[in-house]
């Protein structure tokens, strides 16, 4: 990788890679125990010298935050898509009402 | 030394977006920058791949429909198997993965899919997505079923466009038409169609509706032969040219008399081919996994897998930029007559594109390429009550209130 960025690993892995450190705490804490081996999972190698002593990672909203970013204020299904896949409604949800029919 | 070559069915793009600098990541800063990336979209894989300048040039200066050593390849042998496991190019290497990835490229070829089309079916394919599940990754949105959800969804886009359109200025300038009312079964079961999301579990559907909801909505109604082979059929619905490439696979929960599983339905003798036997609850998981996690999917009394034979069309209309237009098109002619036939037998339907297509044709054994899922309908006996997924319609005259 010339740049240690996201894009360099194409939008699925990435997408999914924020995703994961928004909603996965399990995930999270193996990246801080041994970065250069769960990011090996999405194909990143950083050189020793681009990983810090000790990681800190950004807390999970703000990640959250990150990932709207990404995919354009939508937060896609398990898959991702080019462009980023907008939220599909299968149907309105109703209020409650009565029963009567 | 294996020989390579550039798959036809590949496309690229270039896109401007942000990414997160992954060493400031570690030391807990989310920052994005901009970046322009080359992205290489796989029509073979339905993946998309971040791709260099140079392995750019490496795909365009090689052939597609011509064989060459990957040793003559620029960038090398590992380079070209790179990206060959990206299913951007075809390589005749004796390897499992590579070969399913050679055989689909032939496939695509020899069962003449436009590009474009193949583009939108195969990138646009969902597996394994849960629509019910997906919202609750953000904690503090509210999820799709949610009914502050609609609000939210306003409040963030702004109102939707007018629910009626008109292009006229000046209301004296129309032409009144008369208001025709018609009766009849045909016009009263046109008016009873609607979509039904809650089903009464505790009540079976009978064999003679089930088989009859087939016959008229599916089934053949007759025949023409044109020549050596090709037969064209007349059914309830239109179809492209008359080829009726749609296949119907119903995964029956209860129904009265039949095995709760998955079948096809055999048009030419009106009969269910067993493909797998389910139990109630099994066949309620599948529905809503093939439904992507709709969870009103798990009640219907049986859902129709409805797929096509690509071929079937694409044999006439070779590589056509419309053929694949066709084939969406009949999906939804079966779907409205199938809404109208459950009307009349007086049950619930409901039709749905958000599939996940990849796990419908694993589990149907379809390739995906010669024979594709494309909907799912479903049916069964409706529950009483009013059901949040259904809006209550009041009925409308035109004219007589303007909303």
């Amino acid at each position: 990788m010339s740049r240690a960025t996201l894009a360099a690993v194409g939008p699925s892995h990435g997408e999914e890679l924020v995703r994961r450190l928004a909603t996965d705490d399990e995930f999270r804490a193996r990246l801080e125990r041994s970065p250069a081996r769960a990011l090996a999972e999405y194909h990143i190698e950083l050189p020793p010298s681009a990983l810090p002593t000790k990681v800190v990672l950004p807390p999970r909203p703000q990640m959250m935050e990150a990932l709207r970013a990404l995919t354009g204020g939508h937060l896609a299904p398990a898959r991702t898509s080019l462009p980023p896949r907008p939220k599909y409604w299968p149907a309105f949800r109703l209020a409650a009402r009565p029963a009567a029919r | 030394m294996p020989k390579v070559r550039r798959t036809e069915y590949v496309f690229f793009y270039c896109q401007d977006g942000d990414s997160l600098d992954i060493p400031l990541l570690l030391r807990g800063q989310a920052v994005l920058e901009p970046v322009r990336q080359i992205l290489a979209l796989s029509i073979l894989t339905g993946e998309t791949h971040a791709i260099s300048r140079a392995e750019l040039d490496v795909l365009v200066s090689m052939p597609a429909k011509a064989w060459v050593d990957a040793t003559e390849v620029d960038g090398g042998e590992a380079s070209v198997s790179a990206l060959a496991r990206q299913g951007l190019v075809v390589s005749d290497e004796p390897d499992a993965l590579l070969g399913e990835l050679r055989q689909r490229d032939e496939l695509l070829s020899s069962t003449e899919w436009n590009v474009y089309a193949a583009l939108y079916h195969f990138m646009t394919k969902w597996r394994d997505v849960d629509l019910e599940k997906a919202p609750d990754e953000d904690p503090t949105a509210s999820g799709e079923l949610d009914p502050r959800a609609t609000d939210e969804w306003i409040a963030l886009h702004g109102e939707p466009p007018a629910h009626f359109h008109s292009i006229a200025d000046d209301a004296s300038a129309v032409t009144p038409l008369p208001l025709v009312t018609r009766e009849g079964a045909l016009y009263e079961v046109l008016l009873r169609r609607k979509t039904t999301r809650a089903f009464a579990a505790e009540k079976a559907m009978a064999r003679d509706e089930f088989s009859a909801l087939l016959r008229y909505s599916f089934g053949c109604q007759g025949y023409a032969e044109l020549g050596d082979g090709l037969v064209l059929l007349k059914k309830t619905s239109p179809s492209g040219s008359g080829l009726h490439p749609s296949e119907v696979y119903p995964l029956v929960a209860n129904v009265d008399g039949i095995e709760p599983g998955l079948y096809h339905y055999g048009v030419a003798r009106h009969v269910l081919e067993p493909i797998e036997r389910l139990s109630r609850e099994e066949v309620g998981e599948l529905a809503y996994e093939f439904t992507s996690g709709q969870p009103y999917a798990r009640s219907a009394h049986c859902l129709f897998v409805l797929s096509t034979r690509f071929y079937r069309n694409f044999w006439k209309h070779r590589r056509h930029e419309r053929g694949y237009a066709v084939l969406l098109m009949d999906a939804a002619h079966l779907s409205q007559t199938f809404y109208l036939v459950c009307a009349d037998l007086g049950l619930g339907a409901f039709v749905t594109a958000a599939i996940n297509g990849a796990n419908i044709e694993e589990r149907l054994g379809l390739d995906g390429f010669g024979e594709g899922a494309l909907a799912v309908c479903g049916c069964g006996v409706p529950a009483g009550g009013a059901s949040p997924l259904e809006p209550e319609f009041l009925p409308y005259i035109p004219g007589e209130r303007i909303l």
